[in-house]
């Protein structure tokens, strides 16, 4: 069976610093990946790399055994890869619901605007978000623009979505918010990857967490086996604290 | 459009209509003047008003489209084929010249267009055999009376305005007005929801190529006799954007209402002080721009009079 997405051996250099280097790495369908590292380990790299604002250098990237590696992100879009970025993109002065419209007319290829209009208000409301519906983007808190991120892309109709850094910038109410709106999504069908700083979002979502450390896939496991990894604990505290770590029985 | 507007619309077309009528030779070329710019200021509000990209080089396509057609029509054949081929000519150099520029933004995008038109007057200057160099070309003389002249580019003109209207009105309520919007508002992030944004573009360089042909085209033909300095003036690449300012960037109606406003303005200054005319136009445009940021078309008698109880 083909996966639904696979890397081989994806690196990408910018100059001379090596941002990713020789990753390699499956997706299956329905599951919800948690991508950690310390800062600046690649994890956002990862992703532009897959959504192809930043190609690969070397290396090969298949969806369904197709390769995309070559494809400009608005036809990786197209293909059903969706992604929210670290720092909320949205149009500013358009409407709220004219934002969703923009994902449901081009990468999901909606030819009527009312069957967009109607497809983006459902979206909304699924995000919380239809009483806005009518507002300019930039009028929203930073907690709603993130959602209205996620309504965008899920508008997108995507069956892969990357996620990156839902949750920064939020308090505890949004977060907890926020983790229900991904569990929703993930129940229905889509696989997500998540990138997140809080262990404590990964490991209550995540099966399986991804771990990325200079560049470089360190782990690749289930959840409960990569938090006790010596060298995921390593990347993030320091050999001593790993060592002192190891001892304890 | 709403139900007012309708009505202004088609009371200002049937007025249009009817101004030959008056049978003042004057009027009626200040109104094909005013016609022409409104169609450069349309052209440049496709790239400029709804993708956002500052276009300084409306003249270019306006000097090739005028060219193009003289030539033609200076080689004996028939007007119509020579407006024609000029529309080609523009248009398949907007769709190359989109290409390659379209990749540039902001700053670097304004002046690798304001370049486009001096370069191109240069090869116009310099191909003599072609286009009479700086000498300048004559096209060949109707043989009509001037009041028949007069009426008939009037209504050319007319005709390419109403089809450069319809034609922003169409692409302001379509996916492309609303990929453009996109894109001026967020390029990467356009690109992100599937919008293939060059492709977009291009097609918004197109447009407003085509129609700036178009209409340097139809001004060789009427006036007779062009040269580089006069048709790649770079005017000619200005004006539409500071009618655009004036009116509205981004809507449907801003560039009508700004070139009119801004030629009655000219006209009205140029009348009232004669050695002053420029200094006072500015000064004019430069209020006019502080308090209606967004143009004279989002200018509202309602909006004025709450600001009055508020004040």
């Amino acid at each position: 069976m083909t996966a639904l997405l696979q890397l081989k051996n994806v690196s990408r250099s910018f100059g001379g610093v090596r941002a990713i280097h020789n990753v390699s790495l499956t997706l299956e369908p329905g599951q919800i990946v948690g991508l950690i590292g310390p800062n600046g380990a690649g994890k956002s790299t990862l992703v532009n790399i897959i959504t192809g604002v930043h190609p690969a250098s070397s290396g090969e990237i298949l969806h369904k055994g197709e390769p995309i590696q070559r494809l400009k992100p608005f036809q990786i879009s197209a293909r059903g890869i969706a992604r929210t970025f670290q720092v909320v993109q949205p149009f500013p002065a358009m409407t709220v619901v004219e934002n969703v419209m923009a994902g449901a007319m081009f990468a999901a290829g909606i030819a009527s605007m009312d069957d967009a209009r109607r497809v983006a208000m459902e979206h909304l409301a699924f995000t919380g978000l239809a009483a806005f519906a009518d507002r300019p983007a930039e009028q929203l808190t930073l907690a709603y623009r993130k959602r209205l991120e996620l309504a965008k892309s899920l508008a997108m109709n995507p069956h892969i979505l990357l996620l990156d850094e839902v949750n920064a910038g939020l308090n505890t109410t949004e977060v907890e918010q926020a983790l229900e709106l991904i569990r929703a999504i993930a129940a229905r069908g889509i696989s997500i990857v998540i990138i997140e700083h809080l262990l404590k979002v990964v490991t209550g979502l995540c099966s399986r967490i991804i771990v990325l450390h200079h560049g470089e896939l360190i782990a690749d496991d289930p959840a409960a086996d990569v938090i006790r990894d010596p060298r995921v604990i390593e990347a993030y505290l320091g050999s001593r604290f790993a060592e002192r770590q190891m001892v304890r029985p | 459009m709403t139900r007012p507007q309708l009505l202004i619309f088609v009371l200002v077309v049937a007025l249009l209509l009817a101004l030959p009528l008056l049978g003042n030779n004057y009027v009626l070329r200040l109104a094909t003047i005013t016609l022409m710019y409104a169609v450069l200021t349309m052209a440049w509000n496709v790239v400029g008003g709804f993708a956002g990209y500052p276009l300084f080089g409306i003249a270019a396509f306006f000097g090739l489209g005028a060219y193009s057609g003289a030539v033609v029509q200076s080689s004996g054949f028939p007007i119509a084929l020579a407006w024609i081929v000029a529309v080609v000519i523009g248009t398949a150099f907007a769709v190359v010249l989109g290409f390659i520029l379209l990749r540039l933004r902001g700053h670097a995008f304004a002046i690798a267009t304001l370049v486009i038109a001096e370069v191109l007057r240069e090869l116009t200057n310099g191909w003599t055999s072609l286009t009479g160099g700086g000498m300048g070309l004559n096209l060949p003389f109707f043989g009509w009376s001037p009041t028949a002249l007069a009426v008939f580019f009037f209504y050319v003109m007319l005709g390419l305005a109403a089809a450069a209207f319809v034609t922003t009105y169409i692409v302001a309520h379509n996916r492309l007005g609303f990929a453009l919007n996109c894109i001026r508002q967020n390029e990467d992030a356009a690109n992100i929801v599937g919008i293939d944004t060059t492709r977009y573009k291009i097609i918004a360089f197109t447009l407003s190529g085509a129609f700036a042909a178009a209409a340097g085209a139809v001004y060789a033909s009427w006036t007779g006799y062009i040269e580089p300095t006069d048709v790649y003036d770079v005017l000619f690449s200005i004006k539409p954007i500071i009618m655009a300012l004036l009116g509205g960037m981004g809507t449907v109606f801003g560039p009508i209402i700004g070139a009119v406003a801004f030629l009655a303005l000219d006209e009205l200054v140029w009348r009232n002080f004669l050695q002053l005319h420029t200094g006072v136009l500015g000064f004019l445009i430069v209020v006019l721009i502080l308090f209606l940021p967004s143009g004279l078309s989002a200018f509202r008698i309602s909006n004025l009079w709450r600001k009055a109880v508020s004040a």
